[in-house]
């Protein structure tokens, strides 16, 4: 079985949904025949690189909230985030386009490491409050994972993988995807947000079936 | 005045795989979403906190 799952590095949501996949996982009896892999998605792809604003600034412009509302708001995600084991610290977090951290994704796979990568770029923007558009940043965080840091350089220099990037966006698109997390389960199911850890393991099972029922399957 | 259509023999029933049973959801382009629609998650517009 192969899970695709559309996420932002910057997603508070994504990060949540993904630790309650990996649950359901751990619970699936078949886990071991199911591939996850990791596509991209940027939810705001007109963030200036640089810009460094934290990010309560960019949700309290977006929202036109006062900043005692967005305090509210992200206290209440990082409460559910600790419930997976994820200390959110929007304090230190700061806005950052993740064109760049997606191509490192992508990179990674390349060395099969997407998931270790995403996993690690995730942690660094909503925990340990990195600027996930520097590129000597994501240059030390790819070395972290076993990308070599030669590749991640020469690539953050170039355009590599960017068709790779906005080729996951179109197929986002093309699905019907226009927010994240969004789990597709072997281009069958659809899975949108960050939903209980039971329901993945329903659609885990569910789609399991269904692939056996189509193969033949005993 | 109907008409029936003539039987048809066995021998000419090409049998194709057995329909596989699809749960309820909504379907969306090609994809049946399974989960409840209203689980949180983030978008171009923002995310729901």
């Amino acid at each position: 079985m192969r899970i695709e799952v559309w996420s932002d590095v910057v997603c508070p949501w994504c990060y949540i949904g993904k630790r309650r996949l990996e649950r359901a996982l751990s619970g699936f009896e078949h886990a071991g025949e199911v591939e996850v892999v990791w596509r991209s998605f940027q939810l705001d792809p007109s963030t200036p690189r640089g810009a460094r604003v934290p990010v309560r600034e960019t949700i309290a412009q977006k929202m036109g909230g006062s900043m005692k509302q967005v305090m509210a708001m992200t206290e209440h995600v990082s409460s559910l985030a600790a419930q997976e084991g994820l200390a959110y610290d929007f304090d230190r977090s700061v806005s950052a386009n993740t064109f760049d951290a997606h191509r490192l994704t992508h990179l990674a796979a390349a060395h099969g490491l997407g998931g270790e990568m995403h996993e690690r770029l995730l942690s660094a923007q909503l925990i340990e409050g990195e600027t996930l558009d520097d590129a000597e940043t994501l240059v030390r965080l790819g070395a972290e994972v076993g990308v070599p840091a030669g590749d991640a350089r020469r690539m953050l220099a170039g355009d590599e993988y960017a068709e790779d990037v906005r080729d996951d966006v179109r197929e986002a698109q093309a699905l019907g995807v226009s927010g994240v997390p969004f789990f597709v389960l072997d281009r069958a199911y659809g899975v949108s947000g960050a939903q209980p850890v039971e329901t993945f393991a329903s659609a885990l099972r569910t789609a399991y079936e269904h692939a056996g029922a189509a193969t033949g399957r005993s | 005045m109907t008409s029936r259509p003539e039987p048809r023999d066995a021998a000419e029933e090409t049998p194709g795989p057995a329909p596989v049973p699809v749960p309820p959801g909504l379907v969306t382009p090609g994809l049946v979403t399974l989960g409840s629609e209203d689980a949180p998650a983030c978008s171009d517009g923002g995310c729901v906190w």
